[in-house]
């Protein structure tokens, strides 16, 4: 069975601290989707997961656009890298890098949920030729990628897994489990592409991307759940989760 | 309308490749390989199950089956069943040999090559073939071989009409939406008249609904609970008695697949037997499946990895998949009872996975095999050895 062999000192070296991982909710209405897979290349890929996961064979990325009109913190755009893992059993990616153009987003996703995630210009739109998500650091783009080309899905045809998100908590590094609930309106997949991918810029730049396998955008009400479970990074889910208490009122939204 | 139905639930008037009165027992073989995955460990592996296939023949189980899989590291090195199961028929008497399954995409498998292979190893094998069929569910295999998932389930199905015709009629010209061809002999023909048992694999609840309506028999090959598989079963039944068979023959077995691991100390086989069965689910719970990355209709399911609906506690995970009942992992008396729910839900064979990348030792396997052969076996058998 494969195991990550990430040195845990570099993913702390990356992690953001978390004080106390969020016990409220955050939900988007009707936010507009974006996901393009790509298998990346194989032969660093157990090295650049923690212990606690467990790599997919092809290794596969997961580059992720929310587009939020509407949220109570004000409208967002969202870019995540993602590097597809097991924990335990369940599925999960791993969370590699996020950029997000709402500085007040950027501050709650980070310290809520442990989102690696920098201020930048991140735009996505969604059209009936396509879907497109863009993200500018500095005036350079960072990252391209969308779909041609959609054809309509059952809203039940998609399944967006769940992230492991490494943080620094009070008592030490830990995975956090980061669940969202989407309630799909819409859904389809088109032909994907990937027009750049500045993977340094991103977070791991050992990711080389080699051959496209989806792509797939939508509209969904998304709630980014409270954390319930977060898992030590140094050895596997079986032994190191640690489920989180949270309050009563929280737990049943 | 439909012909007239006889007292088991089968159509009057037609052929059957039929369920018997006992119970019939197969050994499944994914070959599994430990890491680290040295050319040495999957020959052992392979040498290890061709002796286990040998002893099964001498035991007086019924079938072994292999599986067709690619480019899945350490879950299943067994990516040319057909040479495999061409060794276990030559090297055995009696026991069938089941092609479990053949994946029927073109480009993976062209039908003609697929009825070819298939038709000398039930030569080889003295008529002794069992022949199932699948799709593939991994885009680990799928995106390797560049093929379309949406296309695999119209293949399979053009597949599964087309294949009697090659092993039947003397020439065959085809017009299909995944294969074409102008007529030719497809040579040679097999042994068994019309053609071998058909099967298809079923992993994803409605694909038992597939096998009924064509008269193919339903091959289960992820461990379903009692309830899940008297469920299937009973919908199984009703369907197939009213199919549009693919060929003059029906097939209307049920065979679910199992775990199996028999000592004389009930608490020692269920820690050795319980090791093998977390290996094997935490190794099939690490493939890619297609849904996660590649979302269509035609793969509706995350397979064992999708968590149960309104079970929020499933995304713990720190959870292993729970043992299902009816596992044939204890003492000879534990199996016996297991299997007679097995009987009583209406189940025709139970296949059983005997171990995962090698984690009981082969002598203990072997060992296994006889303790259920003397003690378990006679409670089912009426007409073995």
């Amino acid at each position: 069975m494969l195991q990550g062999t990430a040195a845990l000192e570099t993913v702390v070296e990356a992690a953001p601290h978390v004080g106390t991982p969020s016990i409220e909710a955050l939900s988007v209405p009707r936010a507009e989707l974006l996901q393009v897979a790509w298998e990346v290349e194989a032969a660093e890929r157990d090295s650049m997961l923690p212990p606690a996961l467990h790599p997919v064979s092809p290794p596969v990325v997961t580059f992720s656009f929310l587009r939020a009109r509407e949220c109570a913190h004000g409208p967002f755009t969202l870019a995540e890298v993602r590097l597809l893992c097991r924990s335990g059993i369940r599925t999960r990616g791993y969370h590699v890098g996020a950029f997000v153009d709402n500085p007040d987003v950027a501050q709650i996703l980070a310290t809520g949920w442990g989102f690696r995630v920098a201020v930048a210009d991140v735009t996505m739109s969604r059209r009936y030729d396509g879907a497109t998500g863009r993200v500018a650091v500095d005036g350079s783009v960072a990252l391209a990628a969308g779909h041609t080309a959609p054809r309509a899905l059952s809203p039940s045809d998609l399944q967006y897994t769940s992230t492991m998100n490494p943080a620094r908590l009070d008592r030490g590094l830990r995975l956090l489990q980061v669940e969202r609930e989407f309630q799909f309106a819409s859904a389809e997949r088109g032909e994907p592409f990937l027009d750049m991918f500045d993977a340094a810029a991103c977070g791991e730049p050992r990711l080389r991307p080699t051959h496209p396998v989806s792509a797939s955008s939508a509209v969904a009400d998304v709630t980014f759940k409270p954390v319930r479970f977060v898992c030590r990074a140094d050895v596997w889910a079986f032994e190191g989760t640690e489920p989180l208490v949270i309050p009563e009122k929280q737990s049943r939204e | 309308m439909p012909d007239e139905i006889d007292e088991r639930g089968r159509l009057n008037g037609a052929n059957y490749h039929g369920r018997g009165s006992d119970v019939k027992f197969g050994i499944f073989f994914e070959l599994s390989v430990p890491r680290p995955l040295t050319r040495s460990a999957e020959q052992s592996v392979y040498h290890n199950a061709l002796e286990q296939a040998r002893l099964a023949d001498e035991l007086g189980f019924d079938t072994v089956w292999a599986v067709e899989h690619h480019f899945l590291e350490e879950y299943s090195h067994c990516s040319a069943p057909e040479l495999f199961l061409t060794a276990v028929a030559v090297q055995t008497e009696r026991i069938r040999v089941g092609h479990g399954a053949v994946v029927c995409v073109p480009q993976m498998n062209h039908p003609i090559r697929v009825a070819e292979r298939a038709a000398v190893l039930d030569i080889l094998s003295g008529g002794r073939l069992e022949f199932g069929t699948a799709r593939a569910s991994t885009w680990t295999e799928l995106g390797g071989f560049g093929v379309d998932p949406d296309t695999t389930k119209i293949s399979w199905d053009e597949y599964v009409h087309l294949l009697p015709r090659l092993w039947t009629e003397e020439r065959v010209a085809h017009r299909g939406a995944t294969v074409s061809m102008p007529e030719r002999p497809v040579l040679p023909k097999p042994v068994q008249d019309p053609h071998p048992p058909m099967w298809v694999t079923v992993t994803t609840p409605g694909t038992e609904l597939d096998a009924a309506d064509r008269g193919i028999g339903c091959l289960g090959v992820a461990a379903a609970s009692f309830q899940e598989q008297e469920r299937r079963t009973l919908e199984y039944r009703k369907r197939v008695a009213l199919c549009d068979p693919v060929s003059s023959v029906v097939n209307d077995q049920v065979a679910t697949m199992n775990f199996l691991y028999c000592h004389p100390d009930d608490g020692m086989a269920t820690a050795a037997g319980g090791q093998m069965f977390n290996a094997f689910m935490l190794l099939n719970g690490h493939l890619l499946w297609n849904r996660e990355v590649y979302p269509t209709a035609a793969y509706q399911s995350l397979a064992n990895l999708a968590p149960a609906a309104g079970r929020s506690e499933s995304e713990n995970p720190s959870e292993r998949r729970p043992v299902p009942d009816g596992i044939a992992i204890g003492d000879p008396d534990r199996i016996v009872k297991a299997i007679k729910v097995w009987e009583e839900i209406g189940v025709d064979a139970v296949n059983f996975v005997l171990n995962t990348a090698e984690v009981i030792p082969q002598e203990d396997v072997l060992s296994s095999m006889r303790l259920f052969a003397s003690e378990v076996l006679p409670a089912f058998n009426s007409g073995r050895p």
